[in-house]
């Protein structure tokens, strides 16, 4: 065997120390050790020096001072218990019994050890000594590290509070905010105040009261949630707990499997499989297992307290970044970007623009067509809108993105277009609203705060910028582009066309062409790649004609996941 | 074991000479479990079960003979009824290999003091930052995953280097023991 090689087995013999070793490593090292004479030899060296290096990093001797301390309280509270009578040599008269005892005292040496022995039970003594040698006093082992933290309040203000703080086992109440967690083992756990929980190994927490999500990759699979009434094994997936105040606990399954064992310590245990999409709860007084409702925005699922991200599995809403929003309702309602200049126009300029408006209900009541710029504008003021342009076939090739990507088969149009693209229905007059359209879609109306939708009178394409999005919000990933389409349902009798395209870095994922009012409501369902970067909406006049084409993606969301 | 009597004179000498032989013996007992099972968290259990058996069965110990060699019978005992205890454990040695380490380990137990000083002698000729690796590892008892992610290295680099490490101090030693003839 060369250096080399006894390096290698060496480290394999230390990580089946440290309980760390895979399987077909052990199982080489017990084939090296039935073989090979040498490696056999180097085993016993090796765990040797494992052995003596841990033990020389030990308290030496049970005479430490500490130990003292703990043997003397310990026979402070024996000298306190009840007194047990010894039975006295019958032979011996009490006199002679205490003249030997007195003797004896003045010539022996007592030594600590009969000092214990006498004041102490030798049965609780074992259980100190071996104790103390299996148990070194050192403080408690370090299994976690907090890697981030919004808002923290600990109910004991010692505890570290900044990212990268080390964390021993123990149990911590936080007050209020948001924690994320890292095991050594691998898993990480965003837990929300207030809650109380105990670290407990470098695999496993117990949460005694509050919430927690715990996401485990397949490195780390084992990660045990302990509750008052259950445990959750994590076989690689994202699940929430939720303890209430009795110790019940309902678990929300969002990805991957978990096996939960229900009953409380001591009593029988049930053992059931959660799949994802799947919640159940346990009642702590009978263990009895339910299925209840899957909730997906329950728990915080990621936080990132640089950009004061919290995601509690809501989609993105593109409604909301055409308002300067971060698609997570941070953004503002009656908003138009128009494609000449890649900024928002205001109402006082498309009034310029010869638009006519009824002051009484403050709406427009006459908008004017524009000719396009018959160019890709890129939008530099909102970080996830690559830009806009006006599509039209016959002016090749139609770019539909700054990196130069095109729409290979875009009909021809009039090159025409209306207002740009609106987030919802109005445009922002100071503090006015001073709507365009009152948007219906398949009788439901769009354009409010809870349903959100994206006015695109044709002809008009906007592009958002998907690497933007993923590098704003670390740990997610984006896994379809959802949204309904169709002409608006129109308050006068009319027959417009168009056409609804979405494109993915130019290729086209989904068409609706020839779209009239009042036809069924398009479902959109646009799968997402990790390496798609650019998502364009289009829509085009079938006709030749863009009059009351009031097209609108309603819902339009990125529907997102952990990632792996 | 019987808990709060207050011990008779006889008792208490009796209880005098256990923890006399068990402290002298410990460590050789302790370590020995170990080479059994190389798990120091599966041997603590073991060595925690062995010394509360030798403490009950201590009447039946021949006083003058191997106190030593009588708790190894009986951890080896334990160490057995640990394995029956976990029979889906793919982490045992085959029984080929325990036959083989109880016999490889008698000449290492029986030197534990002088492995101890060539050790220390040993370390002091590592470099610094061996040392220091040890010290983190040994002393404050920082896992190997721990401290992989603070140096931004993979376990895996980690393990290689500390194994590089110990396979150094074993070559070490041996050679100090070799010096002093205490091996063959």
């Amino acid at each position: 065997m060369n250096d080399a090689s006894r390096s290698n087995l060496s480290a394999m013999i230390l990580a089946t120390l440290d309980g760390t070793i895979q399987e077909e490593d052990f199982l080489r090292i017990n084939h090296y050790l039935k073989t090979d004479p040498e490696a056999l030899s180097q085993y016993i060296d090796i765990v040797s020096i494992y052995f003596n290096l841990s033990e020389t990093s030990k308290i030496s001797t049970q005479l430490q001072a500490e130990s003292l301390e703990m043997l003397q309280a310990l026979a402070s509270y024996e000298r306190s218990a009840p007194s047990i009578e010894i039975e006295r040599p019958k032979e011996k008269a009490e006199s002679e019994y205490i003249v030997k005892l007195k003797t004896e005292k003045q010539t022996r040496t007592i030594s600590k050890i009969s000092l214990y022995t006498a004041i102490i039970s030798t049965a609780a003594l074992i259980i100190i000594l071996v104790y103390a040698f299996t148990h070194p006093r050192q403080i408690q082992p370090l299994v976690a590290t907090l890697s981030d933290s919004i808002n923290a309040h600990w109910a004991d203000t010692s505890v570290p509070v900044t990212a990268g703080s080390d964390l021993r086992t123990g149990t911590r109440m936080l007050l209020k905010g948001l924690i994320k967690i890292k095991f050594d083992d691998g898993a990480e756990v965003i837990l929300e105040g207030p809650s109380e929980f105990t670290l407990e190994s470098s695999k496993s927490i117990f949460l005694l009261s509050g919430k927690l999500v715990a996401h485990v990759s397949e490195h780390a699979v084992g990660f045990m949630v302990n509750t008052p009434s259950s445990s959750i094994v994590d076989l690689g997936t994202e699940f929430g707990v939720t303890v209430e105040a009795d110790g019940s606990n309902d678990i929300h399954m969002f990805a991957g499997r978990a096996s939960l064992i229900a009953g409380r310590v001591g009593d029988k245990k049930t053992t059931h499989s959660l799949e994802k999409g799947l919640a159940k709860y346990v009642d702590i007084n009978s263990g009895e297992v339910t299925d209840v409702e899957f909730n997906n925005s329950k728990y915080v699922r990621r936080l990132d307290s640089k950009s004061r991200f919290i995601w509690r599995g809501q989609d993105i809403d593109l409604s909301d970044i055409i308002g300067g929003g971060n698609g997570f309702g941070t953004g503002l309602k009656g908003y138009a970007l128009d494609p000449f200049s890649g900024k928002y126009i205001s109402f006082p300029e498309l009034l310029d623009l010869g638009y006519l408006m009824d002051t009484e209900r403050d709406c427009i009541i006459m908008g004017k067509e524009q000719y396009g710029p018959g160019r890709y504008q890129e939008v530099s003021i909102l970080p996830f809108i690559d830009g806009l342009f006006v599509p039209d076939g016959s002016i090749n090739p139609v770019q539909i993105s700054s990196e130069g990507h095109t729409f290979q088969h875009c009909p021809d149009t009039s090159n025409r277009f209306w207002v740009g693209v609106l987030n919802n229905n109005a445009v922002k007059d100071g503090e006015k609203f001073i709507s365009c359209h009152r948007i219906y879609l398949g009788g439901e109306r769009y354009g409010g705060k809870d349903k959100p939708g994206i006015f695109m009178h044709t002809n008009i394409g906007i592009t958002f910028d998907l690497n933007m999005i993923r590098s704003t919000f670390p740990g997610i990933t984006i896994k379809r582009f959802k949204s309904l389409c169709g002409v608006m349902d129109l308050e006068v009798p009319g027959f417009p066309e168009a056409n609804f395209y979405v494109l993915v870095d130019g290729e086209v994922r989904f068409e609706a062409v020839k779209a009239r009012s009042g036809d069924a409501v398009r479902i959109v369902n646009v799968a997402i790649n990790d390496n798609d970067r650019f998502l364009t909406l289009i829509t085009t006049d079938a006709d030749g004609d863009t009059g009351d084409d009031h097209c609108i993606f309603a819902l339009p969301r990125l529907e997102l996941a952990s990632e792996e | 074991m019987s808990e709060g009597m207050i011990n008779s004179s006889s008792d208490s000498s009796s209880n005098q000479r256990f923890l006399r032989l068990f402290l002298e013996s410990r460590s050789q007992i302790h370590g020995y479990i170990l080479f059994l099972v190389p798990n120091v968290t599966d041997a603590e259990e073991i060595f925690q079960e062995t010394a509360a058996l030798l403490w009950e069965k201590f009447q039946d110990y021949k006083e003058g003979t191997n106190f030593a060699a009588w708790a190894k019978k009986i951890a080896m005992y334990k160490t057995m009824e640990f394995r029956r205890r976990q029979p889906r454990n793919i982490f045992n040695f085959d029984e080929e290999v325990l036959d083989k380490i109880v016999e490889a380990s008698k000449e290492s137990l029986n030197l534990q003091q002088e492995q101890r000083r060539a050790l220390k002698k040993c370390l002091n000729k590592l470099c610094a930052g061996d040392r220091n690796l040890l010290r983190i590892r040994y002393e404050e008892g920082l896992t190997i995953s721990r401290i992989a992610r603070k140096m931004e290295k993979s376990v895996h680099t980690l393990y290689k280097k500390m194994g590089r490490i110990h396979e150094l101090l074993r070559q070490c030693v041996n050679r100090s023991l070799t010096a002093q003839g205490k091996f063959e």
